[in-house]
């Protein structure tokens, strides 16, 4: 199969996962927004930057123990909607935006290669992310192929590039 | 598997995921809320670890008082904090920079106890005396109540290569505690006069802060250093104990039998870099570049402080 023509950017790619991880985080964090407010204190009048600086600066274990348990929700919640959305329709919202959908090198696109594909994706944001950089880190070795997308034997091509 | 899906079936499988990762999510918040994540009571631990003196710019390890102050209106300003520690291991800083802090702490409506870890000297003493109570261990360095001023001069060396000091001023006194030129002896009695009452508005404020008489703290103000059980024999200190002593005392005067710690600590990250370097270099932009070049010789003059 030809696909020199359909390649997509890396910075495409990007940016669309830059998006879904924004729209599920979002979706995550608000339940628990009120129970932030209740631990941090009222930060209605302070920037971003300067929330972020007093949340890290302060050691609380109730604190700890909610950020702990947000992230593990965000880290299934990731995995759900990447499965998800890419299995049923091949792309994510992230991906629609931008134009781009998963492809398989196979017959067509198995639930067994979604699933494999984006394991390392629900960690970006974690303390495992190093898993993460490596999977990424792969496509300046193969070209525009992630390491779990050669595993899954999946790839990522424009939408209408044929 | 993808087959060329109507888009209205392709809107519904976007909603139907949508709500499912929200469903998912606030179920799982209805599990953390068995978690007391809410304290009704708290005690605010501040530090105060390193020379104390107003920031002086990125990599900076001083204790800046502004940021202290913040911790401090922070702690005042949340209902849940009913106490505040304040966690010292300092020798000291510069007289203005302890004096804010001090204040600060005087000024706070809810209980404070300062704890002197390895060291609570000097400007870190001012600190502690305006808490409450202070703790230290049986070991610490506290104590040395008392005024700096030095500064190096070189006016010999210069007479020895053949180099001359060239001063003009306007101002007879302007150029004193140049590096570059002998102390006159009325030039030292006038500096001599400036440390003496920066020492003599140092003792009034320890004996204001420990309710002690001026004429005690002055028997005790020698500039030497106390160990904590020597402190607390001679009322500089009120307790020898540890965190857990400190703790406990605290909540005692809160009137509260249990509480959380809550730490305030600015963790230096990429973003602290990134906003001083934008900070530092609007700053200088504005100050002027060739303004800061010129100002070397003021950075090399007398130098007073309470360490």
């Amino acid at each position: 199969m030809k696909r020199g023509d359909k390649r997509v950017s890396l910075w495409r790619r990007g940016f669309a996962f830059v998006i879904d991880i924004f729209i599920v985080n979002l979706l995550v964090s608000l339940p628990f927004r009120n129970k932030i407010n209740e631990l941090v204190g009222d930060m209605g009048d302070k920037g971003i930057l300067e929330t972020y600086n007093y949340i890290s600066g302060i050691s609380s274990a109730e604190l700890n123990q909610l950020l702990f348990i947000i992230s593990i929700i965000s880290v299934f919640a990731t995995y759900i909607y990447f499965v998800a959305l890419e299995y049923k329709l091949g792309q994510t919202l992230g991906k629609m935006i931008v134009k781009i959908m998963v492809k398989s090198d196979e017959k067509k696109l198995r639930l067994r290669q979604i699933l494999i594909r984006n394991i390392t994706k629900s960690l970006a944001l974690t303390n495992l992310s190093l898993l993460f950089l490596i999977d990424l880190f792969y496509v300046l070795y193969s070209g525009n192929k992630r390491w779990t997308e050669k595993w899954s034997k999946t790839y990522i091509e424009k939408v209408n590039s044929r | 598997m993808v087959k060329n899906i109507h888009r209205k079936s392709k809107f519904k499988i976007i909603i139907l995921v949508i709500i499912g990762i929200v469903v998912f999510a606030y179920l799982a918040s209805l599990i953390a809320t068995e978690i007391n994540v809410k304290m009704e009571n708290r005690i605010a631990v501040i530090p105060i670890e390193g020379v104390i003196g107003i920031s002086s710019g990125i990599g900076s390890e001083e204790v800046d008082p502004d940021i202290i102050g913040s911790y401090i209106d922070k702690a005042e300003s949340d209902s849940s904090v009913k106490a505040i520690i304040i966690d010292i291991n300092s020798p000291g800083g510069t007289v203005i920079a302890s004096e804010i802090i001090a204040d600060k702490i005087k000024n706070a409506k809810k209980p404070t106890v300062a704890l002197i870890r390895d060291i609570g000297a000097s400007g870190g003493y001012w600190v502690a005396s305006a808490a409450d109570e202070i703790v230290a261990y049986p070991m610490s360095i506290t104590g040395s109540i008392g005024v700096r001023g030095s500064y190096l001069e070189f006016s010999g060396l210069l007479e020895k290569y053949g180099v001359k000091y060239q001063s003009i001023t306007a101002g007879k006194y302007k150029d004193t505690g140049s590096p570059y030129k002998n102390l006159t002896s009325q030039e030292r009695a006038l500096l001599e006069k400036t440390i003496n009452k920066i020492y003599d508005y140092f003792l009034e404020q320890v004996s204001i802060n420990r309710d002690l008489p001026e004429s005690t703290v002055r028997n005790l103000a020698n500039g030497y250093i106390y160990l904590g059980v020597e402190a607390k024999d001679n009322g500089l200190i009120d307790y020898v104990g540890d965190e857990e002593f400190a703790v406990n005392l605290t909540k005692n005067l809160a009137n509260i039998t249990d509480a959380d710690l809550i730490y305030y600590r600015q963790k230096r990250n990429v973003f602290n870099l990134f906003g001083g370097i934008i900070h530092e270099s609007f700053y200088y932009m504005g100050k002027g570049i060739g303004n800061e070049i010129f100002n070397i010789e003021n950075k090399e003059r007398l130098n007073i402080d309470l360490i």
